[in-house]
């Protein structure tokens, strides 16, 4: 028995459990969050993660032991440094944290789990966005933030019912809608760092297309079949014709007899560059993230953006790898020669060809070198042979397995750009003529006012030292077998299905380029840079981040208010009683017809007054204000059956809506 | 409980504690209800759970600007405007509330003590989720809410646990919200000027009543025999039920009353020597119990504690008079 006095009754607090309605709430949030990385986990773990949450909001879920659950964890961990070796880097990093977002649900009892795992599944959102920054996304983006926050109102309102669905989503937008503005001004006011506080990894190839910095027979035909952009190009002078847009790449000298690989020469800063003054081709490059360092550019780049350094090969690389959309302005000297004198050591390497293969090349070079020894006659004697006898530029040649260069040659026939790039290249150094294989882009598509270049408009030629005063120069083979590939592009000669080269859906893709374009351009590459000329369009050379700062607040204050405005407004238009309303617009309608209906006076009074105005409908009139009176001013009835139903409420304020004074007589 | 202490030792309620923070409060609004909360007695801070949620918002913010990853960085800003915005509706769901007075009634010792609080919506638009708490940790105060639709009135309840008898002073109180997001707490503080009374513990099994005062012998305590129509009178609102003459009510058809109580009922007077009990405060028990009892069995009872003399009556006002004298006696 209680007998203490002055004794305080020592309690626990514990805060009630979270109702059912909050975890499918919260549920659907994690869902929604892990969805886009679901595509790219193995197929079992994904599966597992949707099964934990289907268990979850089954109705045989019972929390699992606290042994069990810390097993799981442990085995998530496992298996995912399993699969990726190591936890660290942006794929395994996001995956954990899906896995530690749904195991957290084997936890979810009450709201701190709930608001927790809502945080979380924000979070996960975000680590989506180091692998695509799509326009796409951004539609994610908002959805993702809608949902968060409706679900986060749902929490701490302690559960929904489900008519109460639609008002919650409701109020969650009225938080996400006015976020957007305000979002926006800091997203292009707020100081950005112009250099990272700590390293950029790079390195992380995995999902990215493009080139990569060796090749062997296939890998450029993987890229023929992908559609995406590889870069969008902006001439500001005269463009070129589509034959000379040949976009610089990887310069690829060494050659094992499989693969060409990259000279360790090429990361050497060249001495001998093009003048700025001879620069006669400017243009801009948006370039989609490839996660290498290379940057492309047509022969010869004379101004480059200043973290990029112009190689031995005349392959202009960045100093960090791009991982993000990178826009640089570049020109082009185009009548550079690279024709200093070959140090001996790149001399060696762009004549050494291995011993194993293309035996039989090399005696058909002899036979050449035997007629005419000249290194002319022999680069015609190589490109006439491609186009004399019957080469095929096809993407379904057959793959090269021992020899590919006497395979290619003398037996299938049937190759492209890389095949052609490779042989010819070999011939030429079985002559003695320094050759090398150039990977890059050529062509694109004029879309307007800029040009699209593709992922599939890879392409591979060769480059060969004529002599002295020439330096190194391009020899594309391809052409000499397939001219429509450089005329014309790379679609004309690649066969894909006939339905995608219908004309409205090329039109198409090519205006949702334009969207992705210009998103890329405002949104995506936006950086310190760029917000420094912010303020350009009104004539303001440039701003520093104080001023930045300052404006940023400014308008924040601005948004902040008419926000607040436009909720107040939103609050008594969503809240007030649809009787009450309706029974205000009736009052005004009979002072319109000229029942004087003072503020003060109550319902008793201007039924009075209207019964005096129109005797003849006095039971309408009556019976319609006692429901309003009963309906106001009635006793509030505690028990949940006699409160005024939605429906009755929407039913006597239709009546008073519909309530017509009849024309005076 | 090691949240518990946590709490006890948090500088929060070290400076609620401090008269001056009263006296600040004070300056800014009434704080005794009724009163109708004005912009300025509405005070918010980040919840616990906001400060975990901004340090969160800060680590994305870090890693977006790091890689300039702009996607990143504009759901750290759509997050962090919306949690900004939040704060404006979380005032709002307090400001212009209407705080009605503080009801409560006399309770035992070892019963709870209820402050009933009541609240009007007036401004027109609806407020989830108003919760009530003491910051007290001997207060169960947990989850204690209310959502008000708009022009609704509603009754909020906070148990007071009782420990000893006089006057229980209502708690200062914190009617507060979080909602929607829960990132941030907007309250205001509610100090009634209320006490509830409490009255003795009741004792399971109190010694018997005390033999009817037969010392003083000024009446007869024997019923007279025919004393049936003796000083009847019409009934009065206000009569007990115990003074209304059945048989008489049942034989003219109209309630009646006596005049004077039946002699069939024992009179009480309730003396502290009567208890046996050394202990003052046992003694007050066994006092109050005796009232309780005395009341229900329909005797005549009156209280005689030193500086207190309260005659021989019965009801439910001389019940709480009798209580009341004991719960205040020498307190």
């Amino acid at each position: 028995m209680f007998t203490g006095f002055g004794i305080m009754a020592k309690l626990t607090k514990r805060r009630p459990l979270v109702q059912r309605s909050v975890v499918l709430w919260v549920m659907a949030t994690a869902l929604f969050a892990i969805l886009p990385h679901l595509t790219r986990m193995p197929i079992l773990l994904s599966a597992a993660l949707i099964a934990i949450t289907g268990w979850r909001v089954s109705r045989f879920y019972r929390n699992p032991h606290w042994l069990l659950r810390t097993i799981t964890v442990l085995c998530a961990v496992f298996i995912i440094s399993w699969l990726y070796e190591g936890l660290w880097g942006r794929l395994p990093g996001s995956q954990l944290l899906c896995c530690m977002l749904v195991l957290k649900c084997l936890e979810l009892n009450r709201s701190r789990d709930a608001m927790l795992m809502v945080s979380l599944s924000f979070f996960v959102v975000a680590t989506w966005f180091l692998f695509s920054q799509s326009p796409l996304t951004f539609v994610y983006l908002v959805t993702a933030t809608w949902l968060g926050l409706t679900t986060m109102i749902v929490i701490n309102r302690g559960g929904t019912e489900q008519s109460e669905i639609r008002s919650m989503f409701v109020q969650g937008a009225r938080l996400a809608i006015p976020a957007v503005p305000l979002a926006l001004a800091m997203f292009f006011l707020f100081p950005r760092l112009s250099v990272p506080l700590w390293g950029i990894q790079g390195g992380e190839l995995e999902g990215v297309s493009g080139l990569s910095n060796s090749m062997s027979p296939g890998d450029i035909s993987n890229l023929f079949i992908d559609d995406g952009p590889a870069f969008r190009v902006t001439f500001s002078d005269p463009q070129p014709s589509q034959s000379e847009l040949y976009w610089r790449g990887p310069v690829l000298t060494r050659f094992d007899g499989k693969r060409w690989t990259q000279s360790i020469y090429s990361s050497v800063v060249t001495q001998i560059k093009p003048e700025r003054e001879n620069a006669d081709l400017s243009y801009e490059i948006e370039l989609e993230p490839h996660r290498r360092q290379w940057l492309f550019a047509l022969d010869y780049p004379a101004i480059y953006p200043g973290d990029s350094r112009l190689g031995l090969d005349y392959q202009l690389r960045s100093i960090r790898p791009v991982s993000n959309v990178r826009r640089y302005q570049i020109s082009s000297d185009t009548s550079f020669r690279d024709n200093r004198a070959l140090n001996s050591t790149l001399l060696n390497e762009s004549l050494r060809i291995p011993d194993h293969v293309g035996r039989r090349a090399r005696r058909l070079v002899a036979e050449w070198q035997a007629q005419d020894d000249s290194t002319n006659a022999i680069m015609q004697r190589a490109l006439h042979h491609f186009r004399d006898n019957p080469f095929f530029y096809r993407l379904d040649a057959l793959p090269l397995l021992d020899d590919p260069i006497d395979e290619f040659l003398f037996d299938s026939k049937v190759g492209y750009c890389e095949h052609y790039a490779s042989a010819f290249t070999f011939l030429m150094r079985a002559a003695g003529i320094p050759a090398r294989v150039v990977t890059g882009y050529q062509g694109g598509f004029d879309n307007g006012e800029y040009f699209l270049v593709r992922q599939s408009d890879a392409h591979a030629w060769a480059e060969v030292w004529l002599d002295d005063e020439h330096g190194w120069t391009r020899v594309d083979p391809t052409s000499w077998v397939a001219p429509n590939r450089v005329q014309q592009g790379s679609r004309a000669v690649v066969d894909v299905p006939n339905w995608l080269h219908a004309p409205w859906l090329v039109d198409m893709r090519n205006q949702v380029d334009k969207i992705r374009h210009w998103w890329n351009k405002n949104i995506v590459s936006f950086n310190a840079n760029r917000q420094s000329r912010l303020l350009q369009p009104w004539g303001i050379e440039r701003v520093d981040q104080r001023q930045l700062l300052l404006l940023l607040i400014v308008l924040s204050v601005i948004i902040s208010a008419i926000v607040f405005w436009w909720y107040r407004r939103v609050d008594h238009i969503q809240h007030v009683d649809p009787v009450v309303r309706a029974y205000h617009k009736l009052l005004h309608r009979l002072r319109h017809a000229g029942i004087d209906t003072p503020i003060h006076a109550g319902p008793q009074t201007v039924m009075q007054k209207v019964i005096a105005y129109c005797p003849d409908i006095r039971q309408q009139v009556e019976n319609l204000f006692n429901r309003y009176i009963h309906h106001r001013y009635a006793a509030p009835n505690i028990s949940v059956e006699e409160q005024p139903q939605q429906s009755n409420r929407l039913a006597l304020a239709r009546r008073l809506n519909s309530f017509k004074l009849p024309k005076r007589r | 409980m090691q949240r518990s202490a946590l709490s006890r030792f948090s500088p929060f309620n070290w400076i609620v504690r401090q008269p001056r923070f009263e006296r600040w409060l004070q300056k800014r609004g009434p704080l005794a209800p009724p009163f109708r909360i004005a912009y300025r007695q509405v005070y918010i801070l980040p919840t616990r759970f906001g400060i975990i949620f901004a340090i969160l918002l800060t680590a994305m913010l870090l890693g977006a600007l790091n890689y300039n990853n702009n996607a990143a960085l504009l759901l750290a800003f759509m997050l962090a405007t919306a949690a900004q915005l939040s704060t404006f509706r979380t005032w709002r769901n307090l400001s212009g509330l209407d705080v009605g007075t503080i009801h409560t009634k006399p309770v035992f010792v070892g019963d709870q003590a209820l402050f009933r609080l009541n609240l009007y919506e007036r401004q027109g638009f609806e407020r989830p989720i108003l919760e009530l708490d003491s910051g007290r940790q001997d207060i169960n105060d947990t989850g204690i809410n209310l959502s008000l639709a708009a022009e609704q009135s509603g009754m909020l309840e906070i148990p007071v646990q009782t420990s000893r008898r006089g006057w229980l002073e209502c708690p200062r109180l914190r009617l507060s919200t979080i909602y929607p997001l829960g990132l941030f707490r907007a309250w205001s503080w509610i100090h009634p000027q209320q006490r509830c009374l409490v009255y003795p513990q009741l004792l399971d099994n109190p010694p018997p009543l005390p033999s009817p005062s037969t010392g003083d012998g000024k009446r007869n305590l024997q019923p007279e025999p025919d004393a049936d129509f003796a000083g009847l009178r019409e009934y009065r609102p206000g009569d007990h039920l115990k003074e209304i003459a059945w048989k008489a009510t049942a034989r003219m058809n109209k309630l009646i009353s006596r005049e004077e109580p039946p002699t069939a009922y024992s009179e009480l007077l309730f003396k502290l020597p009567q208890t046996g009990s050394q202990d003052i405060e046992q003694a007050l028990r066994i006092l109050a119990s005796w009232v309780v009892l005395a009341e229900q069995r329909g005797f005549r009872y009156g209280l005689s504690l030193p500086a207190v003399e309260l005659t021989p009556d019965t009801g439910a006002g001389h019940r709480h008079q009798c209580l009341r004298a004991l719960a205040l006696w020498q307190n």
